[in-house]
């Protein structure tokens, strides 16, 4: 029965350990780029699940998330029990590896001894040994691995040392499995842990241990039929505990800290220390309270910038390939205009779309892959948690708020880095408030036609700068209302470790990068690619021969009438394609094309909604069609206003048109549409609205699809509100 | 000036109110607080010797020298800890 399981299935083997030991550096050595993501359901934490040693004889490899312990308070602890207990759709693993960091070999052997209940095989690894052995660190792993009764293997992931013995130490313990010993308890906690698993149907030991050393175990959850009993026994036995002189609180960590202390005594000699002090010379600057907040503007200064800046060329080189093979298919293409139109317009200008986002994801995250590896980040964290704990962030939701400015795309990845569910929840909903890169166009369009003419350059330019924080504003609010109506104990705490300065291992960050960019590809971009689409096929169709009929007719008219030439003249003189006429058909056929595809006559249809923002039609298509991303705004209003696509936000053309057109009809027949209220209200409306279908998507995979249609249209309610509000208190003047 | 316990609040002096630099004894976590099996965990057990580090520039949070780690909790979290016996930091450890 076991040889047939050997045969069909490869080895598993579980990689845990705490925080910062360089863990997924270790992952990533062992499968380097055969590595996918597993998802269980119902279970948000992503486990990363990769081939070791391709060839012969692979190994499955699955990197559980950093843990300090195993008592389900987050999720990712709650994760890590699971994979141990095999529920939950995790499959039964062969063999636990275990990375500690040698530098904090006290804390880091707390997670093997819980883990050592769950009676699985186990591997020591003890990591970054290469800056260990640097610092002089005296640790006899003979005597290690003999008093832990399981193999210790010295590797060090950055470099790849030690992988060689890592893996044969693999292999022998597949075949010949050695056990770390679990911890001898007092005889009243033994008695509770068995009583449990008499009475509670398919409990593992280690489980029992759990629900009898965490009151408020997530594990609960597994067993909704039993909860009572449980719950009974758990606190019979606490009070036992209790009686035997033992507070039950600490009893777990007291215990367990007390064998490592006598696990370590004599394996680890006097030595290590000066690393604490360099990491204290190192932060005595960069947490200062003066030089410390310089240096930290700087760092995200240059961050953003990357982000914002640097990634500009070649966000302009994918856009550049587009338009290339745009121009190559088009002529191909010419004779089935809806395949063409299919095919550039829809598959091409997605697939561009989808590329363009790379640069910006690939930059930032190899910068935030910097900050975490040397370890920055946290001290980051610290320097900024006062100034976002009030809404319920945390100091690490500072890099991925700060990156959405540029773009929320990797500014939603960039909240991985947040450990707290909470946290990392509410930083991922703000960040489609801040105000993207792709908000610039329509603010510059419009206050560069409205605002600048009326009331001067100053204010325009102060009026651009104050539509930056609209959105963070709205945002502040809306996350510090969330977390007073949810009380403070959904808010978790705050409590990380400020691990040593390293030097960081460029592959790793390279590696990281690929990882995040093809993430991207894979799981959001399909995604993207749909949207845009189905928005396509909303602008394309019904593309009835009729309008062409109509507007042909009415422009035929109009030139014979203009220049005095029979009907007959002008129609040829259209048809040769030479007359200025020519051009200025191509955009009012367009416009008549918009205006009547379905997204155009759904803009008729909801205009009524927009009226009480002051939006005419043309306004609420331009809203409606910029849905799968606002900055198509401009060109679709150029679109609209027969000026052709090939507009931006600073062509005088543009501006002149918007700012002369008028109602035709309706109680304002004759005024001006954008008079100032609805100029500011089209403005709060973009600042605040979630018009961006690459986000809606990112936040359905980094989240799931209720917060993303939460915050789609809680943002899209937040925008007309605000519009709306502006317009009528505006109309007031 | 070595032994400044304060004994008219339950005899301990929580965490969060300590000086930059001092170095104390913890004398009890409250189990009562959400994060104390966190803190239990991460080493803040009882008789175990800490030192506040650092103060963050706006206040709040604080760094704490246990265990040979350097963990970092806010302040809410570290009135959860009680210590005893502190003394400030006189430039004999450095």
């Amino acid at each position: 029965m076991e040889a047939v399981a050997e045969n069909t299935r490869l080895a598993r083997v579980g990689l845990i350990g705490n925080p910062n030991t360089g863990k997924s550096t270790l992952f990533n050595r062992l499968t380097g780029l055969r590595q996918r993501i597993a998802n269980y359901p119902g279970i948000t934490v992503e486990e990363r699940v990769g081939t070791a040693y391709p060839g012969e004889n692979p190994l499955e490899v699955i990197d559980l998330p950093g843990a300090y312990s195993l008592s389900a308070t987050t999720a990712d602890e709650r994760a890590v029990l699971d994979a141990l207990a095999a529920r939950v759709g995790h499959p039964e693993l062969d063999l636990l590896v275990c990375v500690i960091d040698p530098a904090n070999l006290e804390r880091n052997l707390f997670l093997p001894f819980q883990a050592a209940e769950f009676g699985l095989p186990m591997i020591l690894v003890l990591n970054q040994w290469d800056i260990a052995r640097k610092r002089g660190l005296a640790l006899d792993t003979e005597k290690l691995a003999k008093r832990m009764g399981v193999p210790v293997v010295t590797v060090s992931a950055r470099t790849g040392e030690g992988l060689d013995r890592l893996e044969s130490a693999i292999r022998l313990s597949l075949r010949s499995p050695s056990y770390l010993t679990p911890t001898v308890w007092s005889e009243e906690i033994a008695e509770v842990v068995e009583e449990l698993m008499r009475k509670v149907p398919g409990i593992r030991r280690g489980e029992a241990t759990r629900f009898l050393f965490d009151p408020g175990s997530a594990l609960y959850a597994r067993w909704p039929q039993e909860k009572d009993l449980i719950h009974s026994i758990v606190e019979r036995g606490r009070e036992r505990i209790a009686e035997a002189g033992m507070n039950p609180g600490p009893a777990e960590a007291l215990i367990q800290y007390e064998r490592i202390r006598t696990t370590l005594d004599g394996v680890l000699g006097e030595g290590p220390g000066n690393s604490s002090k360099s990491s204290e010379s190192i932060d005595r600057l960069l947490l200062h309270r003066v030089w410390g907040t310089f240096i930290f503007v700087g760092i995200m200064w240059v961050v953003f910038q990357s982000v914002y800046s640097w990634a500009g060329p070649f966000m302009d080189g994918f856009d550049y390939l587009t338009g290339a093979t745009q121009d190559v298919l088009r002529p191909l293409l010419a004779g089935t205009p809806l395949l063409e139109s299919l095919v550039v317009d829809g598959v091409v200008a997605g697939v561009g779309g989808v590329l363009i986002f790379l640069p910006q994801i690939f930059i930032l995250f190899f910068f935030i892959g910097l900050l975490e590896d040397t370890g920055y980040m946290a001290r980051a964290a610290f320097l900024m948690d006062k100034a976002l704990g009030w809404c319920g962030l945390n100091g690490k939701s500072f890099v991925p708020l700060l990156s959405s400015y540029a773009c929320a795309i990797p500014g939603i990845m960039a909240a991985r880095t947040l450990e707290n569910r909470w946290a990392r929840t509410t930083t991922i909903l703000m960040a489609p408030f801040m105000s993207c890169s792709a908000r610039l166009p329509v603010y510059v369009l419009l206050i560069g036609a409205f605002v600048e003419p009326a009331f001067g350059a100053a204010v325009a330019g102060w009026t651009l700068f104050l539509m930056h924080f609209i959105g963070l504003f709205a945002a502040a609010l809306l996350a510090w209302v969330a977390k007073i109506v949810s009380g403070s104990s959904s808010v978790s705490p705050f409590i990380l470790e400020m691990p040593h300065y390293k030097v960081p291992h460029l592959r790793n960050l390279i590696l990281r990068m690929w990882e995040s960019g093809r993430e991207f590809l894979v799981r959001a971009g399909t995604v993207i690619l749909a949207f845009s689409i189905l928005i396509w096929a909303l602008l394309y169709f019904p593309r009835s021969e009729s309008v062409e009929g109509e507007v042909r007719d009415g422009m035929i008219n109009e030139m014979s009438a203009e220049m005095s030439i029979p009907v007959s003249e002008a129609a040829a003189l259209l048809d040769s394609g030479e007359s200025p006429w020519s051009a200025e058909y191509e955009n009012v056929l367009a416009a008549s094309y918009l205006e009547n595809s379905y997204l155009g006559r759904f803009g008729h249809f909801v205009q009524p909604v927009f009226a009480p923002a002051g939006f005419d039609w043309k306004i609420t298509v331009g809203v409606l069609a910029s849905f799968p991303a606002r900055e198509l705004l401009v060109s679709t209003l150029g679109i609209i206003y027969q000026m052709g696509s090939d507009v931006d936000e600073e062509s005088a053309g543009l501006r002149e048109k918007i700012a002369e057109d008028r109602w035709t009809s309706g109680p304002r027949a004759g005024q001006l549409v954008f008079t100032l209220p609805v100029v500011f209200a089209v403005l709060v409306f973009f600042a605040l609205c979630l018009q961006c279908g690459a986000t809606v998507a990112i936040i359905v995979k980094e989240l799931n699809v209720w917060y993303a249609a939460g915050s789609f249209f809680g943002m899209t309610a937040l925008a007309w509100l605000s519009a709306v509000a502006v317009y009528q208190v505006g109309s007031l003047f | 000036m070595s032994k400044l316990v304060d004994t008219e609040r339950e005899g301990f002096e929580s965490l969060d109110r300590l000086p930059v630099g001092c170095e104390c004894c913890i004398e009890s976590v409250d189990y009562g607080c959400p994060s104390a099996l966190r803190l239990c965990s991460l080493g803040f057990l009882p008789g175990r010797r800490l030192r506040l580090a650092r103060v963050a520039p706006l206040g709040d949070p604080i760094a704490v020298d246990v265990c040979g780690q350097r963990i970092c909790l806010r302040k809410l979290e570290a009135r959860a800890v009680k210590v005893g016996a502190w003394k400030e930091d006189n430039g004999s450890r450095s």
